[in-house]
């Protein structure tokens, strides 16, 4: 993109901006910050993430697990060498007997131990802050897996004989985990399959970096939790309840 | 004198075998180039042709990391319009006779794309089982691959008699 588009881009954005600020305040500006052009990569100005209320998340509840296995095309079989991208964790206080449930996925970490170990490049950030795989570069040697604190990551052992999904290139001896469904983001969407699919409306997708941001703003007026917040990851995947 | 000897010498012998030569080069068959869809391609049929590798390389690096999701040279969209019925009404790339497998068995060129890749279109999605559950064919129904797992699966449908050079 020349300079000259670069200009012409931000003309057009603030004055779509200006114009929705007079009519539906919220939502224009909601809508212009989520779209982007095809042909535009992705930016730093925005940082995906999730909020995830855990005094919400029900115990026995798989609703956000099956909809991304859904979405991903996974099997959704749980053995030790399937993978998963969502695992449902169920705490519980050995003094009080209170427990809690929530669902592990990529933290979507700002220093990812996983992109740290890789030894060929092929674990990134994007710089939107999602942590992917390429997975023409992976391969296989599950360092990431490894360094990962959450149990993330999973590696594919098995031959997936032409079941991947057309959005969703997936396969044999490369690992895996969460997208942050970044097909979806990148369609403009605004949400991700799990955020979507959770009955209690527990899951909160969006941009940590847009005040505007029902994410933000919850992350501004209620005291969240990092996991591990101890490594100093600063992770997208925020907890409140726990 | 002599020399014009040995030149029509050779050439004698070069008529003689050039029938030889010809039914060797004949038992390969000429991939089937099935018309896609629309118009006309993204680029000049010439250029893809050759080039089609480079331009599919380019995009996947910029999309993966970048997030870029133009239409124009995506794998995605190669299939959308290129993908052809098998025998089971199922629209995809990959099978003899099919868009980029006939063409890569006849170029000895193993396509790595589709361990990884959907060889069928995105539109086809909801008649892929993902499930294994729903599968209900019996084990037969999904091949396991032979040999290297690392291999194209592409001798599914082809034989090593039907398609020279191709590593099975």
């Amino acid at each position: 993109m020349n300079q000259f588009e670069q200009y012409r881009r931000r003309f057009i954005g603030g004055a779509l901006a200006a114009t929705g600020a007079v009519m539906a305040p919220g939502v224009m500006l909601m809508q212009v910050a989520h779209s982007r052009a095809p042909e535009e990569g992705v930016s730093s100005k925005h940082r995906w993430g999730l909020l995830i209320d855990t005094s919400k998340c029900a115990t026995g509840c798989n609703d956000c697990v099956t909809a991304c296995n859904t979405e991903n095309g996974l099997s959704g079989k749980t053995g030790l060498q399937d993978p998963q991208w969502i695992r449902k964790v169920e705490l519980t206080n050995n003094n009080t007997g209170a427990s809690h449930s929530l669902p592990m996925m990529c933290q979507h970490c700002e220093h990812p131990p996983c992109v740290d170990v890789c030894p060929t490049g092929a674990s990134f950030k994007r710089a939107d802050g999602i942590v992917l795989v390429d997975r023409h570069i992976c391969i296989g040697c599950r360092y990431c897996m490894m360094a990962c604190p959450y149990k993330a990551r999973s590696l594919v052992h098995e031959d997936l004989n032409d079941t991947q999904l057309a959005h969703m290139p997936r396969g044999k001896g490369c690992v895996e985990s969460c997208t942050l469904c970044m097909h979806k983001v990148d369609r403009g969407d605004g949400t991700t399959a799990c955020a979507e699919a959770c009955p209690e409306k527990a899951i909160v997708f969006g941009d940590l970096n847009d005040p505007s941001c029902e994410i933000a703003q919850r992350l501004a007026t209620y005291a969240s939790k990092e996991v591990r917040a101890d490594l100093g990851l600063n992770t997208g995947v925020r907890y409140t309840g726990i | 004198m002599l020399a014009s000897w040995f030149k029509s010498a050779a050439l004698g012998l070069m008529v003689a075998f050039l029938p030889l030569a010809q039914a060797s080069a004949g038992d390969v068959p000429k991939p089937v180039i099935q018309k896609g869809e629309g118009d006309k391609c993204v680029e000049d049929t010439d250029y893809m042709r050759r080039n089609h590798m480079k331009v599919l390389n380019h995009h996947r690096d910029k999309t993966v990391h970048e997030g870029v999701r133009t239409k124009q040279h995506s794998l995605k969209g190669c299939i959308d319009c290129h993908a052809s019925p098998n025998a089971s009404g199922q629209k995809t790339v990959l099978g003899k006779d099919h868009f980029c497998q006939s063409c890569h068995a006849y170029a000895a060129v193993s396509v790595d794309c589709f361990q990884c890749h959907s060889s069928k279109p995105a539109g086809n999605a909801a008649s892929q089982s993902i499930m294994p559950a729903q599968s209900t064919q019996g084990g037969a129904a999904v091949p396991r691959p032979q040999g290297h797992a690392r291999l194209p699966l592409i001798n599914s449908t082809l034989t090593v008699k039907g398609v020279a050079g191709v590593i099975k």
